[in-house]
């Protein structure tokens, strides 16, 4: 520690990353969810970071350290316990829209649906049109030079891109959930 | 690890600025007393000097000060006074530096409580002189730019202090800073205040400093729980 104040970058990477399982018997002894308890780790790490300072090269680290846990992990705790009280926990999340499309299940999350749905249709493609798709829209290429790295003709990349557009319309719109 | 985790850590770790430790709360009390002591004296007596002259319409002079300064029992109560103002600033300092130990606040609770008893001895002194019927509990209002000249200093060096450091138990840390205070302000009270500061005058600024601690305590617990919303 008395290196990471002098501002030596590495040693205190390594300082952060030993003391991370420490951190966490201590957290752990007052909270049970790993993930509750990831977060007050890495509130902690901030805490360690922002009051360095505070830490006296002649005492130990070990104290200095489980102080600033057990404090983090009291304010974590007594969070905790304000926003349950003020929480309730429903079965449904109540509906945003009446329309029944905006009203969609965590499990039915559009964006990743969306992104699968897309990789599976440019599956199906023919290799031409896979091609036109990947160089020109992924790749962000222009025409010229998708047709320098693929060997296909402008004119053959233009009619590859709009015919791989046409069938990918039509294979999303056929997907009833979206 | 968990990833975010080590994210976290590459990037405290990244461009790492070097800090200058804090020093040991026994630099940092001598610090608060060569900077605040001086100054709440100073401030004791021109406001004292101010005062004594609008009421009394001549200039105060110092003779009142090494009058209680000579006197045993004068000496006695400064002394425990000061033995107040820096345990309970130690104590403070100690709660600002996490990995201190967190028995410190005992440390001015015996001086505390000598102090009351001190202030509470002159008090049944003055009331056997005087008698029930002259005997006011009644707050001199007069008094309070005195109180509030000489504790205004120590206050806010102390806060200061404070700031540079890491309150890991809020509510304790400002009822020992706010004690802290209070006790060195009365140094300066006890030796320029012109009436006789062993009796009422103390037992209101003691009464003064309890009700500023509960306050503050109340206030900081308050915080505490906004903060952690």
């Amino acid at each position: 520690m008395a290196q990471a104040q002098n501002g030596d970058g590495a040693a205190y990477q390594k300082l952060l990353a030993a003391v991370v399982p420490l951190l966490r018997a201590i957290i752990g002894k007052r909270l049970k969810d790993p993930d509750k308890i990831e977060d007050v780790v890495q509130e902690v790490l901030i805490s360690v970071h922002k009051n360095r300072h505070t830490y006296d090269p002649s005492m130990a680290f070990t104290p200095w350290l489980s102080t600033i846990a057990q404090r983090r992990t009291v304010d974590a705790l007594r969070k905790m316990y304000r926003l349950n009280a003020r929480e309730t926990l429903v079965d449904e999340y109540p509906e945003t829209f009446l329309c029944d499309e905006t009203n969609t299940s965590p499990e039915d999350d559009l964006v990743f649906a969306l992104g699968d749905e897309l990789k599976r249709a440019l599956d199906t493609l023919p290799a031409g049109q896979r091609i036109a798709v990947d160089l020109l829209k992924l790749r962000e290429m222009s025409l010229k030079e998708a047709s320098a790295s693929s060997g296909m003709s402008v004119a053959a990349l233009k009619v590859a891109m709009h015919r791989a557009l046409k069938s990918l319309r039509a294979q999303m719109a056929t997907e009833p959930e979206l | 690890m968990n990833n975010s985790t080590e994210h976290l850590i590459a990037s405290l770790s990244q461009d790492l600025a070097p800090v200058k430790p804090m020093a040991s709360p026994g630099k940092r009390l001598l610090g608060w007393i060569a900077l605040a002591l001086p100054v709440s004296l100073v401030m004791g007596a021109l406001v004292e000097q101010q005062s004594f002259a609008l009421l009394m319409g001549e200039r105060l002079s110092f003779a009142l000060a090494f009058e209680r300064l000579s006197n045993a029992r004068s000496l006695v109560e400064l002394g425990v006074i000061l033995i107040t103002a820096l345990s309970a600033g130690y104590a403070a300092l100690c709660c600002a530096q996490p990995g201190r130990s967190q028995n410190a606040w005992m440390l001015p609770v015996l001086p505390f409580i000598t102090w009351l008893g001190l202030v509470g001895e002159s008090c049944f002194q003055l009331f056997q002189q005087i008698g029930p019927e002259l005997f006011s509990f009644a707050p001199h209002w007069s008094c309070y730019p005195s109180v509030l000249a000489t504790g205004a200093a120590p206050a806010v060096v102390m806060v200061m202090l404070l700031k540079r450091g890491m309150l890991t138990s809020p509510t304790m840390t400002i009822a020992l800073a706010a004690l802290a205070a209070s006790a060195l302000g009365a140094v300066g009270l006890r030796l320029f205040h012109p009436p006789d500061a062993t009796a009422l005058l103390l037992m209101w600024q003691l009464i003064a400093t309890v009700t500023f601690l509960g306050l503050a305590s109340l206030l900081s617990a308050y915080m505490s729980r906004r903060i952690a919303v």
